[in-house]
């Protein structure tokens, strides 16, 4: 079974939240029933997939065995508490890597169905507990944290204090009631953005650029920017859609969810548009790795500028962030071209007089978000790989 | 646990969480009173053919076809041939077959696109409890033949899963034929969903299935309700002997008529308004086809193992390109004869099978009426070979 694609998947949510209401509404407590539900869908998420469910089962192991370990490490104050940390740090990724790698050479080992998104949630914990953010965790919250379905397969990223912060205790019925309301309305924008207007997209990527053709310069270079616009579009709504009724149905068993997109066809630089674009991600990465980049740069001393520090954390940044995508040139092009125009925008910004005089103005704005539009969509051209594969055109 | 800023009170909350439900109560109530109020698939006009009509609805709906076929009917499998106006050509089957008592009906399924893997689909959906005169005549030009096979974007907007079904739930389909479309349609990014609910049976397939035919049930029950409204009376009168040489004649008169302006034998309208204006830069353009790289000769061939197995007869129309344009767009006659003498082998293997083939007449005037499609004396000639076979 697939989530939020497949009949089956909504024809479950029926009961599965219609329950989750009646106890929400009793002011019973969700998180056992929550667990109950997401292990279940999981069970049905690999029903086909014996293989993945053994995968899943054991990268579930490992990071609950990883955490305590970690835990127990700093709780104890071990010597090499730091140096084991990172051990443990490397076994938790170590299966994630082995399977972009391996997938790029055709083969796909170790890989299972949500198996991103469990490593960011997983190693986040880590990188916490390292901080001191987390000195407990138990079992039962860590495996749900881990296993809950709604974001399951595809995101949010969830973070773990506020997950277990919010599974705790009982919701009041008036902040139930609201969680409840705001969880359906989600979902209903999601399916309309996910089975509305992302097949419309769909269908212009197909056929604009056919009607177009490619019979001379004029008409190839259209298709291209006819492809690559509706592409994103459609990237948006599918994406979107799925990532609000991820929302809306975590919102339903009591989580919130972070929002993951927020207008970002309305961004004025890609600064913004990241903020904007797959927040979960962006921020993530903001978190736990540029700012652990620009510190360690800063402590050694590895640039002269903090402005240069930054601007090298952008290309860090972007370009895990697109061989996350998959280790392909047209990734990797990608984040090379998105994390040199977010430097771009870094410098701009930070340096540039005549950006700092008349950055309110409208003139500007309107002429600072074309620019971006273009910036974004090129990197859409070059994410979907229809410069050097013509087919996809 | 911290609590949402709540922006609303709780009565307005309240309200609102009730209309969400009421909603979706009131959403459940319409679709159950669609299955209620729109006409079954098999719905018909007992007095009316439906055979000629020219929709992708009729050609996806198994109950529609089958209600509509009689004794002499005869299963016509093809793609935009028959979508060819009498406007453009008198000769077309409905004029033939459908305004004349000639003792033939034929049921034409199909439309622009379909191929063969579409048309094996199909038959095998059809043929499910056998079909009137155990016959069926299947149309093939070198349109479907081009190099790299069909692409998924296209096969997408004719997939029909109610055929896929009913395909897989033929008992005489073999298992290497139902293994080799399984597998194309992997091939074709037919998604996962579909594929599994129609050949597993566990709980969850069980559910998509209810759902995804229940799904397509509704469209083709709203669509078939366009197609009701296009068919024509059936033809009165004893049943006559078609005269083949004053049709033909009839045809030869027409022709001269609405091709006038060029010498490759193109309808005039066709000619002025398409042709003419697109071939300045299209000289030597597909210099590079070979008709060679594809695997519709293996989808034929799949087509032609699924009559064997339902006990059909199949005739196979070849039907030819327009040389003098093929010619110009530089796709050599030893080209087009090889992918010919292809097509003929894969028929050729199968021993019931029959073949009509028209490739020879390449360079007929009025035989094509566009680069494609049958004309004037072209579908005289195709009506011809088809009903001498489904009289035979």
């Amino acid at each position: 079974m697939s989530f939020y694609t497949e009949p089956v998947f909504f024809v479950f949510l029926v009961p599965i939240i219609g329950i989750a209401a009646i106890l929400g509404l009793q002011e019973r407590p969700l998180r056992r029933y929550g667990l109950v539900v997401s292990c279940a869908m999981l069970l049905a998420l690999y029903s086909h997939d014996l293989l993945g469910l053994v995968l899943c089962c054991g990268y579930l192991a490992l990071s609950i065995g990883l955490s305590r370990w970690v835990l127990w490490l700093f709780e104890h104050e071990h010597p090499q508490a730091v140096a084991l940390y990172r051990v443990a740090l490397a076994l938790q990724i170590a299966p994630l890597f082995i399977y972009k790698v391996t997938v790029a050479a055709g083969a796909g080992i170790l890989g299972f169905l949500g198996i991103s998104y469990i490593t960011f949630k997983a190693v986040q914990v880590l990188i916490e507990i390292r901080d001191g953010l987390i000195t407990e965790m138990p079992v039962s919250d860590y495996l749900y944290f881990l296993v809950f379905f709604p974001t399951f397969t595809s995101g949010p990223i969830l973070r773990s204090r506020a997950f277990v912060d919010d599974t705790h205790g009982t919701l009041e019925r008036g902040e139930y009631r609201w969680r409840l309301y705001r969880g359906l309305g989600w979902m209903v924008v999601g399916a309309a953005y996910k089975f509305v207007c992302a097949a419309i997209a769909q269908w212009a990527m197909w056929f604009l650029p056919s009607v177009i053709g490619t019979q001379n310069a004029g008409t190839f270079a259209a298709t291209q920017v006819v492809s690559c616009v509706s592409y994103g579009i459609y990237e948006f709504f599918d994406f979107a859609g799925y990532s609000y009724m991820a929302m809306g149905v975590g919102l339903c068993l009591g989580v919130e969810v972070m929002r993951n997109f927020d207008k970002p066809f309305l961004a004025l630089d890609l600064k913004d548009f990241w903020l904007r674009w797959h927040a979960s991600l962006s921020t993530w990465v903001r978190d736990f790795v540029f700012m652990r980049y620009v510190r360690t740069a800063m402590e050694h001393k590895w640039f002269k500028s903090r402005l240069t520090t930054a601007c090298t954390g952008y290309m860090v940044n972007m370009v895990l962030i697109a061989l996350w995508h998959g280790v392909n040139l047209d990734y990797l092009l990608y984040g090379i071209f998105y994390g040199a125009c977010m430097a771009g925008v870094e410098v701009m910004q930070k340096r540039w007089k005549f950006y700092k005089q008349h950055r309110r103005d409208k003139w500007f704005m309107g002429l600072e978000w074309a620019v971006n539009m273009v910036v974004v969509f090129t990197g859409f051209a070059l994410f979907n790989g229809q410069f050097f594969h013509p087919v996809l055109v | 646990m911290a609590a949402s800023k709540r922006p609303l009170d709780d009565e307005t909350v309240r309200h609102r969480l009730a209309a969400l439900l009421l909603a979706f109560v009131g959403a459940c109530v319409v679709v159950a009173a669609s299955f209620v109020f729109l006409p079954a698939q098999s719905a018909h006009d007992p007095q009316v053919d439906y055979g000629y009509v020219y929709s992708g609805a009729k050609a996806s709906s198994v109950e529609f076809v089958r209600s509509n076929l009689s004794d002499d009917s005869l299963l016509m499998l093809g793609s935009s041939e028959f979508s060819t106006p009498a406007s453009s050509v008198p000769q077309i089957p409905a004029t033939t077959f459908g305004a004349n008592n000639f003792g033939l009906r034929a049921m034409c399924v199909g439309e622009a696109f379909d191929q063969c893997l579409w048309d094996t689909i199909a038959l095998g959906a059809l043929a499910d409890g056998g079909l009137p005169r155990s016959k069926v005549v299947l149309t093939v030009g070198l349109g479907q033949f081009t190099d790299g096979g069909m692409d998924s974007s296209t096969f997408g907007t004719r997939f029909s899963y109610s055929l896929y079904s009913r395909f897989c739930d033929n008992p005489a389909i073999p298992s290497s034929s139902r293994e080799y479309v399984r597998n194309r349609l992997r091939e074709l990014g037919v998604d996962e969903t579909s594929l599994r609910s129609v050949e597993s049976n566990g709980p969850i397939e069980l559910v998509n299935r209810v759902v995804l035919s229940g799904m397509d049930d509704l469209r083709l029950r709203s669509d078939l309700r366009n197609v009701r409204r296009r068919g024509i009376p059936f033809a009165e009168g004893p049943v006559q002997t078609p005269n083949w040489d004053a049709l033909r004649q009839e045809a030869l008169n027409d022709a001269m008529r609405m091709s006038t302006s060029n010498d490759w034998g193109a309808e005039d309208r066709f000619w002025s308004e398409q042709l003419q204006p697109a071939l300045e830069g299209l000289e030597g353009a597909r210099a590079g086809e070979t008709y060679s790289d594809t695997p519709e000769y293996d989808d034929l061939d799949c087509f032609l193992t699924v009559c064997d197995a339902c006990g059909l007869e199949a005739l196979v129309v070849i039907s030819p390109s327009m040389g003098p344009y093929y010619d110009y767009i530089g796709i050599s006659q030893p080209t087009r004869a090889a992918a010919y003498e292809r097509i003929r082998n894969v028929v050729a293997q199968h021993g019931r099978a029959q073949l009509a083939d028209f490739s020879d007449r390449e360079y007929e005037k009025y035989f094509l009426f566009d680069i494609v499609h049958f004309g004037w004396t072209g579908w005289i000639d195709v009506e011809h070979a088809i009903y001498d076979f489904a009289m035979r």
